[in-house]
């Protein structure tokens, strides 16, 4: 009988170690996140080089679409990071531009991303319907033509 | 309370199962307002074998369109049709959910409802769904009044064609953006094609037609004069389709504030 009591007690005071335990790590992971949370860095997103494997063999095999891919994997890595390139659109230019020769091939797609890049300005908005702008007042631009 | 809830709730309902061969409606409605999406389910699962069929389906249709899972919806309710049209308010917030679909699955829906069963309402909606597919034949004062000029924007822009921006752009760079309605981006343009322009033509001349940064500075206008040229094309079609996405949006809006209709009642 003495056994079962001390087996009871031991295990309440397990639960109270326990639970006690969980409030502590609880109240510190809070004053961590209240602390630091506006301190936090969000690294850039990880972006993928241009994929082909869906287009025809001529294309999968043409040189200039590799270096156009190439030249913007340089300026997404390098340069976008480095100045801290803010874009109007959801998607970045480089970011459409790279779709676009994926999706329309390299001339149509390099022209696409272009005209978008030349109406990279903060006063664009006013061109587009509101279901198109988002909270941060970008252009969300993820549809690509068929 | 709510891990009480979710720990009984199946109990409950097998208990509820045993005795009743109707679905609930006010407990279907109580977990729909709530969004108690997968006790819903739970719910229609172990709904007993009495249920006829097409009510069973009539209820998954009901769910889906709930959570917007379109092609099962559409699946649900071709299997229980006659049902789902009797129920006015279901059928109009079908029409109402449908209008800012997918052009696809939006096609789907308004070919495969039935006419014959609609209410004024759903007739209206129909008509800003066929406005938006004939925006030229259209008669834009059978639609509501306060969607009329989103409508006149739609079908405006209908009367725009790609080719004349095209030109326009060629003779002077921006205007076929201005066409289009694109204003901002027409300032934009222009500016940014002057600037190339008057790049070229300086180094032409102080420099000469063999120097390399001539040669640099020509290709870069010509690049952004194509690429004016075939923006101004392009936009005509995408204003085309953001105004009639907008219109369409603005209906939907209209709707559900003015004719609020629910699942359950």
């Amino acid at each position: 009988m003495k056994s079962i009591i001390l087996g009871i007690l031991f295990l309440l005071a397990l639960t109270c170690h326990l639970n006690g335990q969980s409030s502590e790590q609880y109240i510190r992971s809070t004053l961590l996140k209240n602390t630091f949370d506006s301190y936090s860095f969000t690294p850039a997103p990880k972006r993928k080089l241009l994929d082909l494997s869906t287009k025809s063999f001529l294309s999968r095999i043409n040189p200039a679409n590799y270096l156009a891919a190439g030249i913007l994997f340089v300026y997404q890595r390098i340069f976008s990071e480095q100045i801290q390139a803010q874009c109007k659109y959801v998607v970045s230019c480089s970011e459409y531009t790279k779709l676009s020769i994926q999706h329309h091939g390299l001339i149509m797609g390099s022209l696409i991303g272009l005209d978008q890049l030349s109406c990279c300005f903060p006063t664009v908005t006013v061109d587009y319907p509101e279901y198109l702008l988002n909270t941060k007042m970008q252009v969300i631009n993820n549809g690509l033509d068929e | 309370m709510s891990k009480w809830f979710c720990g009984l709730f199946p109990l409950l309902m097998l208990f509820y199962n045993a005795t009743s061969a109707q679905a609930d409606k006010k407990l279907l409605h109580y977990l729909a307002v709530n969004k108690l999406w997968q006790e819903e389910a739970a719910y229609l699962h172990e709904l007993p074998s009495k249920v006829p069929d097409d009510s069973l389906h009539y209820f998954w249709a009901k769910y889906y369109l709930q959570t917007g899972a379109d092609s099962f919806f559409l699946s649900a309710y071709e299997k229980s049709k006659n049902l789902f049209l009797d129920d006015t308010g279901s059928s109009n917030l079908a029409n109402i959910h449908f209008l800012v679909r997918p052009a696809g699955v939006r096609q789907k829906w308004f070919t495969s409802y039935d006419e014959k069963k609609g209410t004024p309402l759903s007739q209206s909606i129909r008509m800003v769904y066929d406005a938006s597919e004939r925006p030229l034949e259209a008669n834009p004062q059978l639609l509501p009044d306060k969607l009329e000029d989103d409508f006149l924007q739609f079908r405006k822009s209908f009367h725009h064609k790609a080719w004349i921006a095209a030109t326009l752009s060629a003779a002077v760079p921006g205007l076929g953006k201005l066409y289009a309605g694109r204003k901002a981006s027409a300032g934009m343009t222009f500016i940014l094609n002057s600037a190339y322009a008057l790049q070229a033509y300086e180094s032409y001349a102080k420099l000469g037609p063999r120097n390399a940064f001539t040669i640099y500075s020509i290709g870069l206008f010509g690049l952004f004069y194509t690429v004016n040229v075939y923006g101004s094309w392009h936009a005509v079609k995408e204003v085309r389709k953001e105004r009639k996405t907008q219109f369409l949006i603005h209906a939907e809006e209209y709707y559900r504030f003015h004719y609020p209709n629910s699942l359950y009642f």
